[in-house]
């Protein structure tokens, strides 16, 4: 019995201390800027769809064939409504491209055909457009002075600020939909989440309600100034400009630059990959949590004077280990990320990247398992 | 302490149901309500005056023959007691929400006390009334002479059938007159109204009633087998045709106005499009009978079903897009954005594309040359993948695959709108043909037109099996154009780039080259359909409720099958060919129907007269239910139809000698009968959405968000009075533009307002918004600088209700 219990206790012991795993790390990387073809390299929006990247420019839409590698844009002199494209999102089911406009409202982009909703000739609410999503035939904008839900099949505009949200301040940066929930991210708002099916909203507002702290750890959301929302496998990613908090339902959780893989506390933007997986747009850099039960990072950089890229895990504030590679970004100042797939797609200052997935795994994997083809192998 | 816990849940459990139970007011209460006080000696019998009034029988006139005659006579549908414009006028809280209407409100009262002074719930109490301020804050409205306008205004429709004597506001004013001081003795009742013998206008239109024309529009064989169906727009029905028999063997009763018809590759199911019902009937084709019925977008026009019998497209005209159902499940899948007035499918031989024609040009900009758009669709992803231009084209409808693939061609008109019409003696003001698709994008344009005869609306077109010939029919000159399509090919590959640029799509002389014959067919030739072994081809013709077979080896019109339509025709019905036809122009260009297609509008603004280039455009304008809407033209100068479309038309459009009087009759008489299609965004009976209650209350305010009050002259409903919402005067709206003479135009109505853009005198304003947020900065056409965003969606949304 003695024996037993002492085997059970090295074996328990042993599970402690043992590694949960390592995450996968992106070293195969592409690069496009306007030597590619993009019509500007400030990439402020990205979005991949089958075979097509879409991205919008300070200066133009661009399309990049994922096969060919090839470029086609479009400037206000191809008829693109509005130079800056601030939002980007894609309904699966008619394949309308649908563009938030920094100045310039909503577009649609369908079959070589730009449609354009602005304040002077539609419903929108205002024209400073900085992030657009699809909920089935409805699609959403998030301005400066509020949010607006076009019916594209009845063409009615609704348009959503204090008047009939619980919306604090009306500077909404970003708005995303999935899986019957619409979060709009507001500057001074936290987080609104409208449920499409009972029409109700309910807020995520900073529980202490401090603006220079975070009072008290894992109490709510991190802070009032968000700048995006996603919202995955029923748990909700949030950024700001003071750390990332990711919440599934019954326990918050924050991240900070201080205790975590971030690379900085400013973050622009966010994409959620899975429960457990999420990256972050900052400016420091590329920065995904990989494993949010144990807190595992990866965070990608770039070096300004080498031109060649770093890739960070760490679990906590522990960096487990540090990959060099060639190209990774081509900028550490990243104001957009989207997943499709296996992939990654990194919309940053300077042009955009794409991180090819082969290979990828979600989570963590023992380091014995993980191929070395995959670990080591690629560019 | 638990005591009191319950107490407050109660109380809160309360305030609730009290809140929740709160009527919303104020209400109509009726005039029966009013009359509890208001009558006997002291109220100077004022009840009992109002009783005595046609007030009070207002809604009972709307069961009489006269008020069919006059409802047709206004473009309405439905009976007079059911429609909204007849109900403003002959009954009160017409357009109210049932909660609006207190349990003792009966519309079958009439014209009661609150049409003038408003709901009167809140201002009823006689603590209330008895204080003319309070009353007011609560609701009273003090009306004067100008209301009675919104009604008493020469309405056509009832001059037609009653010969009503025009309304005199100052002597009718003393007639309804009820100071609350006595006056000592009643007035003596008035004689009960009497029917009297009809106008001849009046049994005309009762005469047309009585004739259910067929109005034969587009026809499709039913796979594997002779059956030939046929849509009848005008008795609401199919007819099954057996082609080879050449006769009518079955009709059965559809939805209002049938439009197209189509099958499932294996024939079991057949499609027809229900144009005034928003509707898609299927039908099993065997037992010839509609299973369901599908809710479909506004208008639906063209149906098609995929290759492969998985995928419905449905065209939804009026609201621009495309509907996309499983046929399995008959549930709509997706809905795709159109062109602009989607109208007419095709699919590719393969299958694997869709092609669909968009009737009205896209909107450019002011006096900039329009594009009408195909739009191309993957059959399998069934998601829209191109959108061809065909530059300077409106109203493409026909559309048909070449059985290569190589091509399609699609029917056309190429409207020169932007200069005045003196072009017309040189045959150059509507030019008519085809626009060649082809499979890479790439677009040419043909003139089916002949230097001294023009082939004014080309409508419909279809292709032989084999490929050799199109045929178009030309719905203005009742004919059909048998293109060879070897020839049209070779005419436009071997072209210069500048031949195909410039001249063929404006040489009035080179059908020649490519048609082989033009076959007389019908009135109205619309649909066009070839028999699968290539023989014969079948024609609908609209306005004579046959079907013309056309021999394809002759080339010869072979036989023509009667769809049992009346044999007599109506003065309506004569009126209705008269507007389809291009023989009132010089050399046959174009017909009444080339800018107003279906009465409609051609999404077009005009530069008519021949002032010089540019002056004075103006915007089409509808001619549905436009009867009381009078005057006419945008600046107001023709206040009735029969000068409008007399001698006028001669001058400014049809070179031509005018209409005789009995024509310019009917002809007047028919337009009066085209009917406006329900609205979209509000049924009568139903509840306004919150929206759309938010903005009636601006539509009819009289006071700016802050409190302002906004002058009489600057509130909506001043020109834009129910229940045409427009008051039929001239005003200055502050649009006048550089291009314009002047800039006092006539106050249009507003109903179906949704569906007419672009809009202004010269269409200037491409939606409603930019009407008030480009076109209206001084507060000139209505103060409107003090609303919100959303409060000018509300208002916007309440407009479209109209």
């Amino acid at each position: 019995m003695k024996c037993r219990v002492f085997l059970l206790v090295i074996v328990l012991t042993g599970l402690a201390f043992a590694e949960p795993g390592t995450p996968y790390v992106y070293k195969n990387w592409r690069q496009f800027t306007v030597e590619d073809g993009l019509p500007n390299d400030h990439i402020f929006a990205v979005k991949s769809q089958g075979n097509h990247i879409w991205v919008g420019t300070e200066n133009g839409l661009a399309r990049i064939d994922k096969r060919s590698g090839k470029v086609e844009s479009w400037t206000e002199a191809e008829g693109l409504p509005w130079r800056v494209v601030t939002g980007i999102d894609v309904n699966p089911r008619t394949g309308e491209v649908w563009l938030a406009l920094f100045g310039g409202g909503l577009a649609r982009f369908s079959a070589g055909r730009f449609d354009h909703w602005h304040q002077m000739n539609s419903g929108i609410v205002n024209d400073v457009a900085y992030g657009v999503a699809v909920q089935d035939e409805f699609v959403w904008v998030a301005t400066t002075a509020g949010a607006s839900r076009y019916n594209t099949v009845t063409k009615e505009w609704q348009i959503f600020t204090e008047k009939n949200a619980p919306m604090e301040e009306i500077w909404n940066y970003g708005v995303h939909y999935r899986d019957g929930k619409v979060h709009l991210a507001v500057w001074g708002s936290g987080v609104l989440e409208y449920d499409v099916a009972t029409q109700r909203w309910k807020d995520y507002l900073d529980p202490d309600g401090e603006m220079e702290i975070d009072l008290y750890r894992d109490d709510g959301i991190i802070h009032v100034i968000t700048t995006a929302a996603n919202y995955i496998d029923k748990t909700l990613w949030v950024s700001t400009y003071f750390g990332a908090c990711r919440y599934d339902g019954r326990n918050w959780r924050g991240y900070y630059n201080m205790d975590s893989g971030l690379a900085s506390d400013f973050i622009n933007n966010l994409r959620g990959r899975s429960e457990k997986e999420a990256w972050f747009a900052t400016d420091k850099g590329a920065s995904a949590i990989v494993d949010a039960a144990t807190n595992t990072w990866v965070t990608y950089t770039r070096d300004a004077n080498s031109a060649t890229g770093r890739a960070v895990v760490t679990r906590d504030k522990t960096v487990i280990e540090t990959v060099e590679m060639g190209l990774n970004l081509p900028h550490n100042y990243i104001l957009a990320v989207d997943i499709d797939g296996n992939d990654v797609f990194v919309a940053t200052s300077h042009g955009l990247a794409w991180g090819i997935g082969d290979g990828y795994y979600p989570g963590l994997r023992p380091e014995s398992t993980v191929s070395q083809d995959v670990r080591r192998n690629q560019p | 302490m638990r005591r009191a816990g319950t107490i407050a849940a109660l109380l809160v459990l309360l305030l609730s149901v009290h809140v929740a139970t709160a009527p919303l007011k104020p209400v109509y209460v009726g005039t029966r309500a009013c009359g509890t006080c208001h009558d006997g000696q002291a109220s100077g019998h004022q009840f009992t005056r109002w009783a005595q009034t046609k007030h009070a029988r207002g809604w009972d006139v709307l069961k009489r023959p006269e008020s069919v005659a006059i409802a047709r006579l206004s473009g309405l549908r439905r009976n007079a007691w059911e429609e909204p414009i007849c109900l403003g006028c002959h009954t009160t809280g017409y357009n109210a929400e049932e909660w609006q209407k207190d349990d003792d409100f009966r519309m079958e009262d009439g014209v009661q006390c609150e049409t003038c002074h408003g709901p009167g719930s809140e201002y009823m109490r006689e603590e209330v009334m008895r204080n003319r301020e309070q009353a007011v804050h609560a609701g009273l409205r003090l009306s004067g002479k100008h209301d009675c306008l919104g009604c008493h205004i020469e309405k056509n429709s009832h001059v037609t059938v009653l010969g009503t004597k025009p309304f005199n506001l100052e002597a009718a004013w003393p007639l309804i007159a009820h100071p609350k001081q006595a006056h000592g003795r009643l007035p003596q009742p008035t004689s009960p109204a009497t029917t009297g013998a009809l106008s001849a206008e009046a049994e005309a239109v009762l005469a047309h009633l009585q004739n259910t024309y067929k109005s034969p529009s587009r026809l499709a064989f039913r796979p594997s087998s002779s059956e030939l169906w046929v849509t009848l727009e005008g008795s609401g029905s199919i007819a099954i045709l057996d082609a080879t028999a050449r006769k009518k063997i079955d009709e059965i009763r559809i939805g209002n106005a049938p439009c197209d018809v189509a099958f499932t590759p294996d024939g079991a199911l057949a499609f027809v499009s229900n144009r005034e019902d928003d509707t898609v009937s299927v039908i099993d084709a065997s037992l010839r009978k509609v299973t369901t019925t599908l809710p479909t977008g506004d208008e639906p026009h063209g149906v098609l079903a995929d290759r492969e019998g998985k995928h419905l497209y449905i065209l939804n005209t009026s609201s621009d897009d495309i509907g996309v159902y499983d046929i399995s499940t008959l549930s709509r899948v997706k809905t795709l954005s159109a062109g602009r007035g989607p109208w007419s499918l095709a699919m590719s031989p393969d299958g694997a594309r869709i092609a669909a024609t968009n009737t009205y040009s896209h909107l450019t900009g002011f006096r900039k040359p329009g594009y009408s758009e195909i739009t191309v669709m993957d059959a399998d992803l069934g998601i829209v993948t191109e959108r061809w231009r065909v530059p300077d084209t409106n109203l493409m409808m026909g559309i048909a695959w070449h059985p290569s693939g190589e091509f399609a061609v699609a029917t056309m008109n190429r409207t020169k709108n932007l200069v005045p019409m003196t072009r017309l003696l040189q045959g150059w003001t509507i030019t008519n043909g085809l626009a060649v698709l082809w499979k890479d994008g790439a677009v040419d344009q043909v003139l089916l037109d002949q230097p001294g005869l023009g082939f004014a609306d080309a409508t419909a077109v279809a292709m032989t099996p084999d490929g050799r010939y199109a045929l178009v029919t030309s719905a203005g000159t009742n004919r059909v154009a048998v293109v060879n399509t070897a020839k049209l090919v070779d005419l436009a590959r071997n072209g210069t780039a500048e031949f195909r640029r410039n001249i063929l799509p404006n040489h009035l002389g080179q059908s020649h080259r490519f048609v082989d014959a033009y076959v007389d067919v019908g009135r109205r030739p619309r649909g066009i359909v070839v028999a699968p072994d290539g023989t014969a081809a079948f024609v609908a013709n609209a306005l004579d409720d046959s079907i013309s077979v056309i021999n394809l080896a002759t080339l010869r019109l072979e036989s023509e099958i009667g769809l049992d339509g009346p044999a007599t025709i109506t003065k309506v019905r004569r009126g209705e060919q008269l507007f389809h036809s291009a023989a009132i122009t010089f050399r046959r260009q174009f017909s009444c129907a080339s800018c107003h297609p279906d009465g409609h509008v051609d999404g077009l603004s005009y530069d008519i007269e021949a002032d010089g280039i540019g002056v004075s455009p103006v915007d089409n304008r509808t001619l549905r239910g436009i009867n009381d809407t009078g005057p006419f033209k945008w600046e107001g100068t023709n206040p009735s139809l029969s000068r409008q479309c007399g001698a006028r038309l001669s001058i400014f459009f049809t070179r031509i000698q005018p209409f005789t009087p009995d024509e310019l009759s009917a002809l007047d008489l028919y337009i009066t009968t085209i009917a406006r299609p329900p609205n979209r965004y509000w049924e009568p009976g139903v509840p306004l959405t919150p929206a759309q209650r938010r903005g009636k209350a601006l539509f009819e305010r009289q006071e700016t968000v802050t409190g302002r009050p906004i002058p009489r002259e600057n509130q909506c409903v001043t020109c834009h009075m129910p229940p045409y919402y427009t008051n039929r005067q001239k005003t200055d709206v502050g649009s006048k533009h550089a291009s314009d003479r002047q800039g006092i135009f006539d106050v249009p109505h507003l109903n179906n307002i949704y569906d007419s853009a672009p809009y202004l005198h010269n269409g200037i304003a491409h939606t409603l918004e930019e009407i008030w947020t480009v076109h209206n900065p001084y507060d000139t056409h209505g103060v409107t600088n003090d609303l919100t965003k959303d409060q000018l969606n509300d208002l916007i949304e309440y407009l479209k209700t109209l």
